[in-house]
């Protein structure tokens, strides 16, 4: 390998040592050559020739060269197994010996330390590729940790076929991994659907949704005009208005203060712990068809933003939402309540807010219910109104 | 003659559709199979124009649904309506009943609208108050929904993903292509102009022909593979049904028969494949939040998937 440590430019004494030894087989050349030496001038041109060929092959090595990485998966939960391969190809008829250098981030990998009690922070290999020549190598890690991970740049080392000199570079295309928050099985949290969904009375009635038309009825003056329904009204001659069903779907907006886990000291354990509940809640609205959307003032790895996805059903919603938790840091960007009243105006209605650590003092009108995890309990006094401080650890549903 | 016949109709329709011949041979597999075909993809890249122009070349009756949250399964299927001269019900057909049914942003209506649609597309009748209707030949049924919007829609299940016999997407055009659709559609619109050059009784009959598409054992075999291999495959939760397979059947002799052959091929067969099974496709959610995409899992069986060569025969 490098005798300066992987850093790209040579130090000055190899450089100083090289042009020396040149410039002495050069003059040894020009000696023997003038005192008709012959064998051995041969012997030093042979050598020359041998060097700077050496020289020029090492150098053309990384031409025309290309090296790709892909991670598959590039998304994981923690304790699973990734790939990464590492494709290289050379594009030009002149052979090259090639070997690489892939350095892990250490939080990344579950440790593995090998029987001359290295741990493991690099993968490395090395090939000899022929004219036009592709090959692609395999390595496996697990992943240890939640988080978002950029992997430092792969660094490629040319040789000549004599290993007199080497050339390298580095790659980065900016290959990522994501892990997401560990999961949890959603009895453990002390939360069941019902309390997302509520069995609990309700003190503002159902709301008729209108695009549900179940039936027809006469109308009669205590009907809105905008249930009149014209269509039916015309066959039949005289006046009839829909029969709506209530709206009764869920959606779910998770909310996380990260303050609230930086307040006295940060409590990293306890903030991995609201990611994973959080996660698990993903995992449980994707399986049920909820729609979704999250929101938390903590700061983002890789990003400048606070952490915002709108309520949605797409396809593609739990995973974009679950991305957000790898990304999150126990860093506040700002108060979570700002946040809550900028976003909170999107809401659709009837929304369910679940309170991940802390609680807002305002809510979004949009809001029909508001449960808490995991660790005020508050319990509404009978006239509506709630405790400044919580009681006990726990969950509580309380409803709006 | 069927082959020209059936060029004329391309070239007609490639008159107000730019660029997509892919798109368009795929369109006539599902009218030749007798299928019903699905394009999900972005506002304003032809969807409703390819349907339009589909069946303007065709002289068949058109109707066009545009789904909305409040759109009733009688305001699709029709209703009866009392008629007080006559004393008796008379029944009012909805756009459901007409050859070519074009149904816009069907994902916008709500899961029993949707569902006023699956005895049309499966059994070609609809029944209203007990009473059984057939819809007129050739039907067909040409969907469409944005991928982009998600708020205010109801995916489809998957039952009625499994009605329709391919799902494709036409995509952005080219920088020569949007020039020329400037200057086709800058200054007149050219779907007014177009003219019928089929017509219904020819379209039975090359329906006719497409079931007479001869399909060898180890083309029905390599068919029948591609859908076992969904069932199997590690990612996949639920895979293509034997409807998926009677599917590809169809769709392979539809295709040999647009390219002038009388037999079916494996690379017809491989070439539908991801038309036909990839939205048949339910993954398993952990795959799923891992960024596995269906298209993926699709390449993968068709990359593991032996193709029948000639040596075997």
């Amino acid at each position: 390998m490098s005798a300066n440590n992987g850093h790209p430019i040579p130090p000055i004494t190899s450089l100083l040592t090289f042009l020396l030894s040149r410039l002495a087989l050069l003059t040894g050349f020009l000696v023997f050559l003038k005192y008709s030496y012959f064998y051995l001038a041969t012997f030093i041109f042979f050598l020359i020739i041998l060097i700077e060929g050496s020289r020029l092959w090492s150098a053309l090595g990384l031409k025309n060269l290309t090296a790709r990485r892909l991670l598959v998966p590039q998304r994981l939960f923690p304790g699973e197994e990734t790939q990464l391969h590492v494709e290289v190809e050379n594009k030009k008829r002149l052979p090259v010996l090639l070997s690489w250098n892939q350095p892990l981030p250490p939080r990344l990998i579950t440790p593995v330390t090998h029987e001359n009690g290295l741990i493991l922070r690099f993968f490395a290999g090395q090939v000899f590729l022929s004219s036009w020549a592709k090959s692609i190598h395999t390595h496996r890690f697990r992943v240890a940790k939640r988080g978002y991970y950029q992997l430092p740049p792969l660094r490629l080392i040319s040789r000549d076929g004599f290993g007199l000199f080497y050339k390298e570079t580095f790659r980065d295309d900016n290959s990522e991994v994501i892990v997401y928050p560990a999961l949890v099985a959603l009895p453990s949290l002390d939360l069941t659907p019902a309390d997302l969904i509520g069995d609990r009375p309700d003190r503002r009635p159902f709301i008729p949704d209108p695009t549900l038309v179940v039936g027809l009825k006469d109308y009669t003056p205590a009907t809105p005009a905008r249930f009149i329904h014209w269509k039916a009204s015309a066959h039949q001659d005289k006046l009839m208005a829909k029969v709506v069903e209530p709206t009764a779907n869920l959606r779910l907006y998770l909310v996380i203060d990260v303050e609230y886990f930086l307040q006295p000291a940060p409590a990293a354990a306890q903030f991995e712990e609201a990611l994973s509940a959080a996660a698990s809640l993903v995992m449980w609205s994707d399986s049920q068809r909820v729609p979704l959307g999250l929101l938390s003032n903590s700061c983002q790895q890789g990003k400048e933003s606070p952490i915002s996805v709108s309520v949605s059903s797409s396809p593609t919603q739990a995973r974009t939402v679950l991305e957000c938790l790898a990304r999150a840091r126990l860093e506040s960007w700002g108060p979570l309540d700002d946040l809550l009243r900028k976003e909170g105006a999107r809401l659709p209605w009837g929304t369910t807010l679940v309170v991940i650590g802390g609680k807002p003092s305002t809510y979004p009108p949009a809001v029909r219910k508001v449960v808490y995890y995991p660790l005020n309990c508050h319990k509404p006094a009978p006239d509506g109104t709630y405790p400044e401080t919580p009681k006990t650890s726990g969950t509580e549903v309380n409803t709006r | 003659m069927k082959g020209d016949s059936l060029h004329q109709l391309k070239t007609n329709i490639s008159r107000v559709v730019v660029g997509k011949e892919e798109a368009l041979e795929l369109l006539l597999v599902a009218l030749l199979a007798e299928g019903h075909i699905l394009i999900e993809d972005v506002p304003g890249v032809g969807k409703t124009l390819l349907a339009k122009a589909l069946a303007s070349s065709l002289g068949c009756d058109f109707h066009r649904i545009q789904c909305t949250p409040d759109l009733t399964p009688t305001d699709v299927s029709g209703f009866y309506v009392f008629d007080r001269n006559n004393n008796s019900f008379t029944f009012r057909p909805g756009p459901l009943l007409t050859n070519i049914l074009l149904v816009d942003e069907i994902n916008r209506a709500v899961p029993r609208t949707q569902s006023s649609f699956l005895e049309a597309m499966e059994e070609q009748q609809l029944t209203v108050d007990g009473q059984t209707i057939k819809t007129p030949l050739p039907f067909m049924m040409v969907a469409t929904q944005n991928p982009i919007e998600q708020e205010g829609t109801f995916p489809l299940p998957e039952a009625q993903l499994d009605r329709f016999l391919l799902k494709i997407s036409l995509g952005y055009p080219t920088f020569e292509e949007e020039e020329s659709i400037l200057t086709t559609h800058g200054r007149v619109n050219p779907l007014s102009q177009l003219q019928a050059v089929a017509h219904k009784e020819e379209i039975l009959q090359w329906q006719e022909s497409c079931r007479a598409v001869f399909v060898e054992e180890r083309v029905s075999h390599y068919i029948i593979a591609l859908v076992r291999a969904t069932r199997e495959h590690p990612a996949v939760a639920l895979g293509a049904s034997p409807r998926a397979s009677l599917a590809l059947h169809r769709a392979a002799r539809a295709l040999a028969f647009i390219r002038a052959r009388e037999y079916v091929i494996p690379d017809d067969v491989k070439h539908l494949a991801a038309s036909v099974l990839t939205h048949r496709l339910c993954l398993r959610r952990e795959d799923r939040m891992r960024g596995v995409e269906p298209t993926q899992v699709m390449a993968d069986i068709l990359a593991k998937v032996p193709v029948p060569v000639e040596r075997d025969y």
